[in-house]
């Protein structure tokens, strides 16, 4: 019955794949030769093609933010080193880079200290990479699921199956609610980053300049609380809250 | 009057004179050591509570800075006793340095003490142009706070008052006493600004000299003394060093009966203490003249190098010791480390620096001691050029080279394994510019955007496969499970089966001629089948009996009947003459065939 099964299943997989992914590989290497030739404007143009077919990566994220950073975008090259370190939390380059760019940022903002176990949940939440989260996973998975299979058949014979299936079912269990919480996105809070070079703050969502708080400046990345068609209420690392418009910055 | 409590005992008890002790109350008053002091002298502004030993806070003075310079301060407590009650007070003195002529006006001092403020009266103070002389007939008020500036000074004799950038003035802190200095303190160290301090290591007991100043015979002392090297040019100040002293006085009081029999009793003698503060003192620091040569190290006095090695031949990768000795005197801490021309083909280690420094009168000497291991790394003759180092001769007013001898060591032996040493000394990795790290090179591993791991197909596949194999599996041992322990399952489940395997025997006998047997062979199918259904013996079943059962099971009747009917049928053709033909055998066993599948139908409802 299972091979009947998977074989379906495998070729629908298959042909849901999307297939010119062989061509996007084409355009990223022609991007980074272009890079090397210290073209950036052009790199750049190959990478956000990419992009526009709907693809992203860790490392096409970090590309696209190293030629921003080339090209003197630090609001972009920002922006894209965020999104990169979304994909892949713990990359030492990609945090070596936005440190760099963060330094050269207008607006030196010194973070709260965060309550100790969000600290210990956001590290556990980044500790895995996404691929090695899901290969663990699904080895519990398949390990509790064929040592349940071994018990049901042959009763009382194998306690090394028991073991397995305890051992494969809390790995399952623990592992998968962890990337099911990272795929959803659940409690993630969203984040941007200032694009214009200079942004007035507003105590309410208005263009009053006597309601103006603080001035940010571009690259320095913000949370995003709540927004509303054309404008977003802000808050920095430092605490500081307030209402944006919409267009100038753009979300992580 | 301030008096010691034990020269009040003895007013006391003998003499029982007029005692104006104050009453318990608390009260402040200020007073002034003398109302007329000469520019550039001392006074001392006294601030005097009684009936108490402490005040609440220290007492905030007017500012006096438009006439005067705040030396230091100091306190005492007396206790006097009178008619059975003790009166107590606390006596806080500033010292202050006339600098302006004039008269002034000294506005009320605020005193918190036991709980509640006081003001004291205003004083007038008169600064006259000429150093007064001190007053021949000084009161005994006067007499009895006894210490005038000209008894207790300190002075700072710096060695030079014109010197180089970086070349050391050596400064003597000197007290200069007519009084009996029983101990001293240092209240106020000044401030070293744009120098580099060394300093002397402080003297226990200070050696004691006699000087004349002012056709007057003084003690001095030396209290502090340091080396100090300008770091830039400019005018200078020494700031003052402030010090308190206590003094040992004898009370000269006029009317003291006493005096003559005590002599110089120490039941007469009191100690008071005072403060005292040297003046400031201007150095001229002159910039190094001249045009500076490109290898300057910035040292100013006199210098000497000497380098040696400790073996004139060495084998390949033995060490060889090279020690450079830097002696000379000026600020050798100051003086960064020599460029030492490691020959190429050795490895260099950092070198074990020693230091000794002396500090004499003349100024601060010393030497230090480099000491490099080198290692050749290939044979040959290695040739250590002279180590130079360029310093400024103060008293020539020029720009010298102090160098060592060029040294040569002799390297035998064959080149050792692995790569010859760049003969460069070792040191951190330097950062020339920071950039960002380069960008990724090869295959990105391109997913989809915002697809989550839900719509992917093998996400589902995963988690459903094996759900459905757990869940398989589990039917499985329950069919197995049933097979084994219930023997109604186990017929139920074979009787199909067996069913077909009877009816395919009688197939085969539809055409031949015994059609008793095929009708025998029809009848066991059918038979066994609802045996086996109904789990009851085949043989011997009861219609009536069969009804029941099968009603039982939720089979209607009329449901039952074309079975039955077929059964019958069965009965009856194996007995009676064998005239059905090979087609009516044929359509009995399609309708056997119809009712048995109708018949598992109903059963499995």
């Amino acid at each position: 019955m299972s091979a009947r099964t998977i074989l379906p299943a495998a070729l629908l997989a298959l042909a849901l794949q999307p297939v010119p992914l062989h061509a996007q590989d084409e355009l990223f290497e022609e991007g980074n030769r272009r890079y090397q030739q210290e073209d950036y404007q052009g790199a750049l143009d190959n990478y956000l093609r990419i992009r526009e077919a709907g693809f992203e990566s860790p490392d096409l994220y970090y590309n696209i933010g190293n030629a921003y950073f080339k090209t003197n975008e630090l609001g972009r090259a920002i922006l894209y080193y965020e999104r990169a370190r979304r994909l892949a939390p713990n990359d030492a380059d990609i945090l070596a880079n936005l440190d760099l760019a963060r330094a050269l940022g207008a607006d030196e903002i010194v973070p709260l200290p965060r309550f100790w176990l969000f600290r210990v949940g956001s590290w556990w939440m980044n500790l895995f990479p996404r691929s090695l989260l899901i290969g663990l996973t699904a080895a519990g998975y398949l390990m509790a699921a064929g040592a349940v299979m071994m018990l049901v058949l042959r009763p009382g014979a194998v306690s090394w199956a028991r073991r397995a299936a305890v051992a494969g079912g809390v790995l399952a269990l623990v592992l998968g609610t962890t990337l099911a919480v990272r795929e959803t996105g659940l409690g993630q809070p969203r984040h941007g980053v200032v694009l214009a070079a200079e942004v007035g703050v507003q105590s309410a969502p208005s263009d009053d300049p006597a309601l103006q708080l603080f001035v940010i400046h571009e690259g320095t990345r913000v949370r995003v609380d709540r927004s509303s068609e054309e404008w977003l209420e802000v808050v920095l690392d430092d605490g500081k809250v307030g209402w944006v418009r919409a267009e100038v910055l753009e979300e992580v | 009057m301030r008096i010691s409590s034990a020269t009040a005992l003895l007013v006391l008890v003998l003499a029982a004179g007029p005692a104006d002790a104050a009453a318990q109350a608390v009260s402040a008053r200020a007073y002034l050591s003398s109302s007329q002091v000469g520019v550039g002298q001392q006074f001392v502004l006294n601030v005097e509570v009684s009936g108490t030993q402490g005040v609440d806070q220290d007492p905030e003075l007017p500012d006096l800075s438009s006439f005067s310079v705040y030396l230091g301060s100091g306190s005492s407590s007396s206790m006097q006793m009178s008619g059975g009650r003790t009166t107590v007070s606390l006596t806080i003195q500033y010292r202050f340095q006339a600098t302006r002529a004039g008269t002034f006006t000294i506005e009320p001092i605020e005193v918190r003490a036991a709980g509640s403020a006081f003001a004291t009266e205003p004083l007038t103070l008169t600064v006259s142009d000429a150093p007064a002389a001190q007053a021949p007939s000084a009161g005994p008020g006067a007499a009895d706070r006894g210490i005038a500036p000209e008894d207790l000074f300190v002075e700072a004799v710096p060695s030079r008052l014109q010197v180089y950038e970086n070349q050391p003035v050596v400064v003597d802190y000197r007290i200069f006493t007519r009084v009996n200095v029983s101990s001293y303190s240092i209240t106020q160290l000044p401030p070293a600004t744009g120098f580099w301090v060394e300093e002397y290591p402080p003297v226990r007991e200070p050696a004691i000299g006699q000087t004349v100043r002012d056709g007057m015979q003084y003690t001095t002392a030396t209290i502090r003394k340091v080396a100090l090297f300008p770091t830039g040019s400019g005018t200078r100040t020494l700031e003052p060093l402030g010090i308190e002293a206590q003094v040992r006085v004898r009370r000269r009081s006029a009317f003291d009966p006493f005096e003559d029999f005590f002599g110089r009793g120490s039941l007469l003698n009191s100690t008071i203490s005072t403060a005292a503060a040297s003046r400031p003192v201007e150095i001229e620091v002159l910039p190094l003249p001249g045009v500076r040569p490109e290898n300057f190290t910035g040292f100013v006095g006199d210098l000497d190098v000497t380098a040696t090695l400790d073996r004139d031949s060495v084998q390949v990768s033995d060490a060889v010791t090279l020690t450079v000795v830097v002696a000379g005197r000026g600020n050798l801490r100051m003086l960064a480390e020599p460029e030492v021309d490691v020959p190429p083909g050795f490895e260099a280690f950092p070198p074990e620096v020693t230091e000794r420094v002396d500090r004499t009168d003349a100024g601060v000497s010393g030497t230090r001691t480099y000491e490099y291991v080198l290692v050749p790394r290939v044979p040959g003759v290695g040739a250590i050029p002279p180590v130079e180092l360029t310093y400024f001769d103060p008293a020539g007013e020029s720009y010298e080279v102090a160098a060592s001898g060029a040294l040569a060591v002799e390297v035998t032996g064959v080149a050792a394994d692995g790569p010859p040493g760049t003969g460069r000394v070792r040191a951190g990795v330097e950062e020339l510019r920071t950039d960002i790290r380069f960008i990724r090179i090869g295959t990105p591993a391109l997913v989809l955007a915002n697809r989550t791991l839900f719509a992917h197909p093998l996400f589902w596949i995963t988690l459903l496969v094996p759900l459905a194999a757990v869940g398989g599996a589990a039917g499985l041992r329950r069919h197995r499970d049933r097979l084994h322990g219930d023997v109604a399952y186990a017929r139920s489940r074979r009787a199909a089966k067996l069913a077909r395997k009877r009816l395919a025997e009688a197939r085969k006998l539809a055409d031949g001629k015994d059609v008793r047997a095929f009708y025998a062979e029809a009848g066991r199918a059918l038979e066994g089948f609802l045996a086996d259904k109904l789990n009851i013996a085949a043989a011997g079943m009861i219609r009536d009996e069969v009804r029941d059962r099968l009603a039982a099971r939720g089979v209607a009747t009329e449901a039952a009947e074309p079975y039955l009917e077929c059964l019958e049928e069965c009965d009856r053709q194996r007995f009676a003459p064998p005239t059905a033909s090979a087609e009516e055998r044929a359509r009995f066993l399609g309708r056997v065939e119809e009712a048995m599948a109708a018949m598992a139908e109903h059963l499995a409802r």
